[in-house]
């Protein structure tokens, strides 16, 4: 039987305010799976995603890809799992989208024309070739969502995590983003309030509620019972 | 309404523009404006007709560069009031027109060729021939994120002003300074805050993107035979424009 592509048992985290912010979370992600995280604000999705990918550090175990997330692991951990963030515009810094792109592997080593072929590969499969020389703050919210997601993938991670992917996106965009999930083979953990966008993207659904996972299952099942849709 | 975030982005956008200056080596064009750094702050003020051949290698500069002389100018004048009121104080002390003039020559003049620089050159291309030349690299860091830092504050406030033009609009009577002033310092205080949480949502980003405190460039520098020769030009047109200021007195 292969590893968990994700594995966590017993996770606590306060922030330094003295919020808890996660209460003991267990949660396993099979390899190729993806689970959509749901819960309301601050019920904790986020810092969750954040101790995956070791941005922030709390208390219990976390593996990935059955590697322990600790100090002499980190950059390994952060090598094989891909964040997009919520706010798009936290992920593009650099001047332009191809030298975001090619920011990952070339900051892991990959030098620098090897860099700028993969960047070009990844924006031609997402196509978004043309966006290469523009400015990130000058694109669209769906360029911007795609030229993320680019930025991700040219590091070829075993696990992807999005956090709120479909703020900013029309439903064109949205619908646009679910079919290049979909064909994404990697582990995928998706925080979302939208339902029907997971649904679309996720087979599984685990369900927040004040730093603890209080259900976890099939997404239409777990959006029912936790009333999650718009009545 | 304006958008006053325009000015750094043109700034930017300029940068990466064609001409024979863009395609320069940073390193070079770092060395050549540093030369003439030195050579104009080390000009004599002993008449007015002494910057008038740095201004005028500046102005070749600037017709070479293709990027816009007058908007030029007028970013360069943003520095006019500091070397004005220095220059002011110390004509009251010395009674010595020519030396508080020559102050602020050297002052603007400086800040037009470092601008010319920047318009040249694009960030990441600077930060690297920064670098190149021997900055330490925890520098050029504080630098690249100050830079960013930057950007991100001046998002937060262009928004943040909208938002309130959108519900003031203008409507607000100017002489309730008080009130503004009240307004303003409470804005600035979300402003700081606001940027403070993008910034480190910036950090984690890159953090999880690889970033180990040092930035890397996808366009690694490469000196031509025509940036060496772009160089030994520049050295000489500076050392000749130096020369006549001297002749000049």
């Amino acid at each position: 039987m292969s590893l968990p592509a994700i594995d966590v048992q017993k996770l606590c985290y306060t922030y330094p305010d003295g919020t808890p912010a996660l209460r003991g979370v267990d949660f396993q992600v099979a390899a190729g799976e993806s689970v959509a995280l749901l819960g309301a604000n601050g019920s904790g999705k986020t810092t969750f995603l954040l101790h995956l990918a070791g941005l922030l550090r709390g208390e219990g175990e976390i593996r990935i890809g059955g590697v322990t997330l600790e100090d002499e692991t980190l950059g390994a951990i952060r090598r094989s799992v891909g964040y997009v963030f919520q706010d798009s515009d936290d992920q593009l810094f650099m001047p332009t989208v191809l030298e975001d792109v090619a920011f990952g592997p070339l900051h892991r080593g990959v030098d620098a024309s090897e860099s700028i072929r993969r960047a070009r590969d990844i924006l031609a499969t997402l196509g978004i070739s043309h966006l290469e020389e523009r400015a990130p703050y000058h694109l669209s919210a769906g360029e911007k969502k795609r030229a993320c997601l680019a930025g991700v993938l040219v590091m070829k991670p075993d696990v992807l995590i999005f956090d709120e992917p479909t703020t900013f996106l029309d439903p064109p965009g949205q619908n646009e983003l679910a079919r290049l999930l979909i064909e994404l083979p990697q582990a995928k953990l998706i925080a979302t309030h939208d339902v029907y966008f997971a649904r679309k993207v996720a087979t599984r659904a685990a369900f927040f509620l004040a730093g603890r996972i209080a259900g976890d299952g099939p997404v239409e099942a777990i959006a029912d019972r936790f009333h999650w849709r718009l009545s | 309404m304006r958008d006053r975030s325009g000015k750094s982005l043109r700034l930017e956008e300029w940068s990466r523009r064609d001409s024979f200056l863009h395609r320069r080596d940073a390193r070079i064009k770092i060395l050549s404006a540093l030369l003439f750094l030195v050579a104009v702050s080390s000009t004599p003020p002993s008449s007015p007709a002494a910057f008038v051949p740095a201004g005028a290698l500046l102005a070749c500069g600037l017709y070479i560069s293709g990027l816009p002389p007058l908007a030029l100018l007028a970013r360069a004048g943003v520095i006019i009031p500091f070397p004005l009121f220095f220059g002011f104080v110390s004509w009251m002390e010395n009674n010595n027109a020519l030396f508080a003039g020559a102050l602020v020559a050297r002052s603007y003049i400086s800040a037009l060729a470092v601008l010319l620089l920047v318009g040249v050159t694009p960030l990441p291309a600077l930060f690297d021939g920064l670098r190149g030349i021997g900055v330490p690299a925890l520098l050029v860091m504080v630098l690249q994120s100050l830079v960013r830092y930057l950007q991100v504050i001046v998002d937060h406030g262009t928004r943040m002003r909208r938002a309130a033009l959108c519900r003031d609009a203008g409507v607000m009577p100017r002489r309730n300074r008080q009130s503004l002033w009240r307004r303003a310092s409470g804005a600035l205080a979300v402003l700081f805050g606001r940027s403070y949480e993008r910034a480190e949502g910036v950090h984690r980003s890159m953090i999880a993107r690889g970033f180990r405190g040092d930035f890397l460039s996808i366009r690694p520098p490469a000196v031509t035979t025509q940036d060496w020769l772009y160089l030994a030009g520049a050295g000489l047109s500076i050392l000749g424009a130096r020369m006549l200021a001297r002749v000049s007195q």
